[in-house]
């Protein structure tokens, strides 16, 4: 088991150097210089110098990589060209809202996605299960920032019972929860929908299992079989696919974030794109980067304790 | 019996969506079809009439030929963007699966690696250096299908090379590239369609939402996405503007999907296995 942890560890170290490494090479092939950017087209020459000193722009390659990374692992993130301050004072205003938004959707599509899932499959081939893969069919073809303006729509204008958009902060209490409500539904329900359909796959496979059969034989009724056997099996494939989901949820937070105008990561990252204020860019697309390979390290980790086939092995 | 009847309309009706919106996006290429990108500003949100049957948007654009000629770009990116991603992804994936090894490892390792990044993850990173437009979305979008064809071919392929007619060729002399070409490749090719029919569906969900927050389709052209960034500010007065364009990604995508299970139960012998 420790060994296993160690090459994972190792891995993860190596997965994220690889990761660091493509964003600034990407960084570094855009054209224009970004002390020329920050100054201006009319900079004087020898400003323009010390600026390029100041940030060692004038240094190879690797060594501003290498300072780069080490910055980053203390918290200095660079300096934002729109915003004038530390990009890492920026990032770290907007996960109040970024975070909490990820979590919740999450919470609400296990709550919603598994159980439903679960359902299906019980009820194979039956009507109840028709109906929840028709309508998780649907869901999944559904953008989620249509499903957002819809929402906002029903629930907004037609109905003023909830806010259409924009966020009073976390002081603001009840208002907060209530700005939250429906960008929490329109990111959950299509992961929701995924979530059912990776589960009744899941459990309908276990069911086909030899183990199954033999239980099935010796009196146990289906339902006890299906809770007892089939479901802790069942979990194995679909906690693999709740890590790959994780990834989808920051991309989801950067689209939605976008339609209710709330001020978190994403919004603050397609904001600097459009600016083309890059470090703000990389220093976001690290954390999300940093944070989906970290997702997928504990994931790893929790689907060895689970399933004791895969102990034993390195 | 029971299963067969609740396939086949989803069948009939996938392929029924995607050869309609083929046929729309041709005819809104047809040069006597009014341009739908003209600008009348005094035609602006007029309801629908017989002139204009979705009526027209808040630059006077008909939106029903924005529709269609959404579908051009909507439907272009996608075939290019799978197109790159089932011609690199596949012959990864059919390599990883012929050695063993630390090729194999590297490929899968890599693989994993990328598929961690949702297309509008590496959207934003190479808008610094492709620039917004339809080749961004192309790009991005066929980076992320890569590992999704590596994985499903490494999967497919992987369990034929121990099977005993393949050691049989290699003894009648057939060399790996051969016998990969040869043997491996129509065995999973039916899968690779179904693949191909599914990612087609998500790569237009993608395409639209990069073109949603700008990173997509760019301005003349037309495209779902972007009509229902447009129409965001205006749902209140016209909700049609974003009921329709929604309407129609999601009519697309369900086409696919539906299409490519119809087609996943024609392929794989799995469906057929009875279920206690």
């Amino acid at each position: 088991m420790s060994l296993f942890l160690l090459r994972r560890v190792i891995g993860l170290v190596v997965t994220l150097a690889v990761a660091s490494g493509i964003v600034f090479a990407l960084m570094t092939v855009l054209p224009g210089d970004p002390a020329e950017l920050m100054l201006g087209t009319d900079a004087r020459a020898d400003t323009l110098q010390a600026l390029r000193h100041e940030m060692g722009l004038d240094r190879p390659l690797l060594a501003q990589y290498i300072g780069w990374v080490f910055g980053m692992m203390q918290g200095d993130f660079g300096v934002s060209h729109t915003y004038h301050v530390p990009v890492a004072n920026l990032i770290v205003e907007r996960l109040p809202l970024s975070l909490p938004l990820a979590f919740l959707s999450l919470g609400m599509a296990l709550l919603l996605g598994i159980p439903g899932g679960v359902l299906a499959a019980s009820q194979e081939g039956r009507f109840l299960d028709h109906y929840i893969r028709f309508k998780t069919q649907v869901l999944l073809a559904l953008p989620n920032f249509w499903l957002a303006m819809l929402l906002v729509f029903v629930f907004a204008i037609l109905w003023h019972g909830l806010p259409a958009g924009g966020f009073p902060g976390w002081g603001g209490g009840f208002a907060a929860v209530r700005a939250l409500i429906l960008p929490t539904v329109a990111l959950a329900l299509p992961q929701a929908a995924l979530l059912a359909r990776v589960m009744r796959q899941a459990v309908l496979e276990t069911l086909e299992d030899t183990y199954v059969v033999a239980a099935r034989a010796r009196g146990l009724s289906r339902t006890a079989v299906l809770i007892r056997h089939a479901l802790p099996n069942a979990f194995i494939p679909v906690l693999s696919i709740i890590g790959l989901q994780f990834s989808f949820l920051l991309a989801g937070t950067i689209i939605i974030e976008n339609v209710f105008y709330l001020p978190g990561l994403g919004r603050l990252m397609l904001q600097a794109v459009n600016q083309r204020d890059l470090p703000v860019v990389t220093g976001i697309a690290m954390v999300l980067i940093a944070s989906v390979i970290t997702v997928s390290f504990v994931v790893d980790g929790l689907t060895r304790l689970m399933d004791p086939r895969l102990r034993g092995r390195p | 019996m029971m299963q067969r009847w609740w396939q086949a309309p989803g069948q009939w009706a996938g392929s029924m969506i995607i050869v309609g919106l083929v046929v729309l996006a041709g005819v809104s290429l047809l040069p006597w079809v009014v341009d739908p990108t003209v600008i009348k500003v005094a035609d602006k949100l007029l309801p629908p009439s017989l002139q204009h049957g979705f009526g027209t948007d808040q630059l006077g654009r008909d939106v029903l030929g924005l529709v269609m000629r959404g579908a051009v770009a909507s439907l272009s990116v996608a075939f290019v963007a799978v197109g790159i991603g089932a011609a690199l992804g596949v012959p990864l994936g059919m390599l990883a699966a012929a050695r063993e090894g630390w090729l194999n490892q590297a490929i899968l390792r890599a693989n994993d690696f990328i598929f961690a990044f949702p297309a509008l993850v590496i959207a934003i990173l190479l808008h610094g250096t492709i620039g917004a437009g339809m080749v961004n979305a192309m790009v991005a979008i066929g980076i992320f299908n890569v590992p999704v064809f590596t994985r499903m071919a490494f999967g497919r392929a992987q369990p034929i090379w121990t099977l005993d007619f393949i050691r049989a060729s290699r003894l009648c002399g057939k060399g790996d590239l051969g016998i990969a070409v040869g043997h491996v490749l129509p065995l999973i090719l039916g899968a690779v369609i179904v693949q191909i029919t599914i990612q087609l569906g998500f790569a237009i969900l993608a395409e639209a939402g990069l073109s949603y927050v700008g990173l997509g389709v760019t301005p003349p052209t037309p495209s779902w996405g972007r009509m229902l960034n447009e129409a965001q500010t205006l749902i209140g007065v016209a909700p049609r503007l974003a009921l329709i364009p929604g309407a129609a990604i999601a009519l697309a995508v369900l086409g696919f999907t539906l299409l490519g299970d119809a087609l996943s139960g024609l392929v794989d012998p799995r469906r057929q296995v009875y279920r206690p």
